[in-house]
């Protein structure tokens, strides 16, 4: 690990040179288990993230910024020099499969489905395989002077903002409280974590539906055993608030598994001495989560948090299968919309389209991102 | 984690974590809980209003049902082919990817991460006509082939990004240190790498397995014989349409989640393993 | 032969890691390329309900044509259409797809199926004009008719006695007698006790009132449709239908009928309106009823406001060749033998209605499809505008309803907003 050692650390722990060096030889272990602390606490400015692949910047080897501050990187650098002089064709050997097998799979249909939307394609076409009459950027312009897509975008919006916001927090809490608890209580939170993870969609969507049916959902049950609480018949899906409420909820469950075990993996990072010795020296909880716990996963908390971030903006499935395959269009996400425009109206076109723009304004929303992952690059 | 509690104050701390722990999994597993209820439930008591919590009446009814349905057993078959061949095939192709990002600075290295992510933003409902229609013209519809190869592309980013994670987690040095010793690229690859990258091909494995254990929209457009369907398409055989067969559909969601779970609790032991290597090495 | 291949499948997707190449041309599927071998989709109704007709067809098929395997695809309603889209795009089509008779036009207007000879169908002189409308285009016939289903008034025997109910209503008095009856006798104890089950995304019932009070869908004139919801007539229709929901049903206003047999078979039901085979689905766990209610329900015709028995919405099936089958003679041939007189024989012993006039006196009046049969004269469809699968798809219906049975809008304003939205894609192809 001479690596870690002879870099400055730029995150904000620097952890005493014993700790580096007590943590600093191991090899590190990727896995979502416990795992003795390595990665950057240790005084490492190179980036170890060993972690379930956590890590938020993978453009951080590649990108080295010219103005870099701090001391020229040495050892790692020179060795991928080397190596790179040596084998020059090697990476572009290892990546050919899997660049293969996406362009040759995703390229073709994303290059469909690109072409799709500057067309108007009806079942006509679609049936006799004649070329689509170009309709140039007219499905843009209907979409886009449309309010209700619009209406559609802002609502997606929020739900992404929201889902995601109380999937990180409940998935940082439960992390940070498996963390705390006995090792069989763990187990137990993380098999309940896994069963979740196995169930399908389209079976907890059921169960879902079925616990907050109107006439004898669970749900309306429990709550009217509330004294003055009368829940009997009500329905959740008829104000679009406590609707998409359930969905949400829904949606935030079955994203808890991955986000918790992953967080959990990344907590597993921070040297439990630390935290112990942190503690002596009287530093408060939130003190510490900000100062101490935070720095070390920040790179799996924004990973995690991005991908959510994109699962939540095309949710399709839960919305779906909540409302019975009918969606009333107050409950319209862009992934339903666009859906029922192809499938449904058969505009084929403006159903791609609308999934063009959905996955412009991802890439938009992700330039934070982007530029996050530089800036991590910058201190690598 | 499981250090003795030194004093105890601390104790009665972990007492009331575990407490919290517990409620915690209780609430997230409720649904889990009424799912291997229900399925064991006799028909007359699955609506039950008011609902009852606890096992009442058992029977393997349901169970009996959902597996007597006629192609049961091929879907099964047809799942675990699907799962494996996806899982094998985008983890080989992943890890090779993947050591490329973690291990070497190349002109497009950033493309091709950005590609990575870039793909997973694409609605995959948009693509299911164009996908259908390529696997159609390559004459792969209606072919395990035809889905594990679809399911691939869909896996590999997802795979090839955890992995990156993992395979840069381990030091070069020890590849270097096997190579001095007489070992080839491959070999030292074969001998220090995999070993240490064993957790991390098995965390991913567990994802990439309930991803195509579960996906349902492109399995149903892309299969058509009844024998090859996937248990996902199987289970939605339950919601007819005059309404939806609550006991049997749980009974067969049992089922199909279970393997994920054994699975899972193999690869557990397997991280287990991993970690004790790890710690010789260390 | 299955499961070799299966495993070959597996081995094949390891070889991509060679190049993708080598394995679009090795695995040669047994895709219906040969001459030998036909494929049908049909809905997951025969499977559940009459799986003995369609055997026995095949088996007559085989008969004359042996050396053709027939290889029947089970789809699931809500899903289908969404992959013969994706199907009928490509090479490998089914050679026979079932097809609802509200589903039809927009496919035969964009060219999906290849017309036929009516006239070399068993009966088709009879057949009944719902269906035979919707295989209709410009004079040629695209589809052939499989089954029809009419809704009817189906009633608990053991609440009717209990409550002092001796005979099913035959007019529309007698029926708001036994259903203030029942709701005097159960209503009272308990509050989720419905005398007659009515959702309010039920449309099929809702447009029933529609029809009877002489309303319509969309009308159609000089080849444009617009929607017809908000015409008077439309609007008295509706008011009923919300006068009896308000009056008699107690449970969830935004659902479907989609539970039905789960909340009938619970028991909380004194009444419904739906098809014969849903009286079966109540008592049967398979779709979710309860089997204690086997024996204790029966049909009735359903009368209507007007005095006449409520007009139904003639829902049932058609079958179509996709012009890309590459066995169209034997696929012809195959609809001919499954749609023959003998299978429609079959499917009234399975109670179901069959597809033409003359068989439709075989079934019994006084068995429980009787009250369909009769009904059925007066049944209706939806209107056959090129847009309507898209006005259906869309549920713009359903979501009308809903608003108008939850009291978010009043009949006036939900239906103005339906006619807006219908006549937005009704003339789209």
């Amino acid at each position: 690990m001479s690596a870690d050692a002879t870099q400055p650390s730029p995150v904000p722990y620097q952890p005493a040179d014993e700790d580096a060096s007590r943590h600093g030889g191991r090899p590190a272990q990727a896995t979502p288990d416990e795992r003795p602390g390595a990665g950057r606490q240790q005084g490492s400015g190179n980036h170890r993230f060993d972690q379930t692949g956590t890590e938020g910047e993978p453009a951080q080897h590649g990108v080295r910024p010219a103005g870099s501050a701090g001391p020229p990187p040495r050892t790692r650098w020179a060795r991928v020099t080397r190596r790179r002089t040596g084998s020059e064709l090697l990476p572009y050997l290892l990546i050919t499969p899997a660049l293969l097998s996406l362009v040759v799979v995703l390229g073709y249909p994303l290059a469909d489905m690109l072409l799709l939307s500057f067309q108007d394609m009806t079942r006509r076409e679609l049936f006799s395989g004649a070329a689509p009459p170009w309709a140039g950027l007219d499905q843009f312009r209907t979409i886009l002077s449309d309010g209700f897509f619009w209406e559609v975008v802002a609502r997606t919006a929020a739900f992404t903002v929201v889902c995601t916001t109380l999937t990180m927090v409940l998935s940082l809490s439960i992390a940070l409280l498996m963390r705390r608890v006995s090792t069989w209580v763990r187990l137990t939170i993380a098999s309940v974590l896994i069963a979740v993870w196995a169930m399908p969609v389209m079976v907890a969507a059921s169960i879902f539906r079925w616990l907050f049916d109107a006439d004898y959902g669970v749900i309306n049950w429990v709550l009217s055993q509330l004294p003055m609480v009368d829940f009997s018949k009500h329905n959740w899906f008829t104000d679009p608030w406590q609707g998409f409420a359930v969905i949400a909820g829904v949606v935030i469950w079955g994203a808890l598994p991955f986000a918790t075990i992953t967080l959990h993996a990344a907590l597993m990072q921070i040297p439990q001495e630390l935290e112990e010795a942190a503690v002596i020296d009287g530093v408060r909880g939130s003190q510490m989560l900000r100062h101490i716990t935070f720095p070390v996963i920040k790179p799996s908390f924004v990973m995690v948090t991005t991908l959510m971030s994109i699962w939540n903006f095309g949710v399709f499935n839960q919305i779906w299968l909540m409302r019975g395959g009918q969606p009333e269009r107050e409950y319209y996400l862009l992934g339903v919309y666009s859906f029922i425009e192809s499938f449904a109206i058969n505009r084929y076109s403006a159903g791609a389209a609308i999934a063009v723009v959905t996955v412009l304004l991802l890439l938009a929303g992700s330039v934070v991102y982007l530029r996050q992952m530089l800036r991590m690059g910058e201190v690598e | 984690m499981s250090r003795k509690p030194r004093r105890v104050g601390i104790r009665r701390v972990r007492r009331r974590d575990n407490v919290a722990g517990l409620l915690v999994a209780a609430v997230i597993g409720f649904p889990v809980y009424w799912m291997v209820l229900t399925a064991f439930r006799p028909a007359s008591q699955v609506l039950s209003n008011p609902p009852v919590f606890w096992p009442n009446g058992f029977t393997l009814d349901n169970f009996s049902r959902a597996m007597g349905t006629e192609t049961f057993w091929a879907n099964v078959r047809s799942s675990v082919v699907i799962g494996l061949g996806t899982v094998v095939v985008s983890l080989v192709i992943g890890t090779l990817a993947a050591f490329a990002v973690a291990r070497f600075r190349f002109a497009g290295r950033k493309a091709f991460v950005v590609v990575i992510l870039g793909v997973q933003m694409i609605p995959l409902t948009a693509l299911v006509i164009p996908v259908y229609l390529l696997i159609n013209d390559v004459g792969m519809t209606d072919t395990l082939t035809g889905v594990i190869l679809t399911y691939l592309v869909f896996m590999l980013p997802f795979t090839v990004w955890l992995l990156r994670g993992f395979i840069a987690g381990i030091p070069p040095e020890l590849e270097e240190a096997a190579m001095v010793d007489g070992c080839t690229r491959l070999g030292a690859f074969r001998r220090v790498v995999l070993p240490l990258l064993a957790p991390g091909l098995v965390a991913t494995s567990i994802f990439a397995m309930i991803q195509a254990w579960n996906e349902y929209v492109l399995v149903y457009v892309l299969l058509s014989s009844p024998e090859k369907q996937t248990l996902s398409i199987w289970l939605v055989s339950f919601q007819t349409g005059f309404g939806t067969d609550y006991g049997g559909l749980m009974a067969g969601a049992t089922l199909t989640a279970l393997p994920v779970v054994v699975f899972f609790l193999i690869v557990q032991r397997r991280i287990a393993a991993g970690l004790a290597v790890g710690a010789v090495k260390g | 032969m299955a499961p070799k291949r299966l495993r070959w499948s597996a081995y094949l997707g390891t070889l991509l890691l060679v190049g993708t190449a080598a394995c679009g041309s090795s695995d040669d599927s047994d895709s219906s390329s040969g001459k030998d071998k036909l494929t049908v989709w049909l809905a997951v109704d025969a499977r559940e309900s009459w799986p003995g007709m369609v055997k026995s067809a095949n088996e007559r098929f085989r008969e004359k044509h042996p050396g053709v395997e027939v290889e029947v695809q089970y789809q699931q309603w809500p899903s289908k259409n969404q992959k013969l889209d994706a199907v009928l795009a490509g090479r490998d089509t089914p050679d026979v797809v079932e097809m609802g008779n509200s589903e039809t036009a927009n496919y035969i207007l964009n060219g999906a199926f290849i017309p036929l000879k009516a006239e070399s169908f068993d009966q088709s002189d009879t057949w009944l004009e719902a269906l035979s409308e919707a295989c209709q285009s410009d004079g040629k016939t695209y589809c052939v008719p499989y089954y029809a289903g009419a809704r009817i008034g189906v009633y608990r025997t053991d609440y009717f006695s209990q409550a002092g109910v001796t005979a099913p209503p035959a007019t529309y008095p007698e029926l708001i007698t036994a259903l203030d009856r029942l709701k005097a006798k159960f209503g009272a104890k308990d509050p989720n006790f419905s005398a007659l089950y009515l959702p309010g995304r039920y449309w099929s019932a809702a447009m029933a009132f529609l029809k009877d009070a002489g309303g319509e869908l969309a009308v159609e004139s000089n080849g444009r449709w617009s929607s017809a919801l908000s015409s008077p007539k439309s609007i008295a229709g509706l008011t009923q239908w919300k006068k009896l929901l308000d009056t008699y049903y107690v449970g969830d206003r935004a659902k479907d009928n989609g539970d039905q047999p789960a909340v009938i078979g619970q028991g909380k039901v004194g009444v419904f309106y739906g098809n014969t085979w849903e009286a079966q689905a109540s008592a049967d766990s398979r779709s979710g009823g309860n089997p204690a209610l086997k024996g204790k329900l029966a049909t009735f015709t359903f009368p209507g406001p007007s005095g006449e028995p409520l007009p139904p919405f003639l829902g049932g099936s058609t079958l179509a060749i996709p012009a890309k089958s590459r066995n169209q003679d034997l696929a012809t041939e195959w609809i001919r033998i499954f749609t023959d007189r003998e299978s429609q024989r079959q499917l009234i012993a399975a109670n179901t209605l069959p597809n033409n006039t003359v068989q439709l006196k075989d079934v019994p009046a006084d068995g429980v499809n009787g009250p369909a049969a009769k009904a059925a004269e007066r049944g209706w469809i939806t209107p056959q505008a090129p847009g309507w699968t898209s006005v259906e798809k869309s549920n713009i219906l359903p979501e009308m309803l809903e608003r108008i049975a939850t009291g978010k809008d009043s009949v006036e304003k939900a239906t103005k907003e339906a006619d807006r939205r219908i006549d937005a894609v009704i003339n789209e192809r």
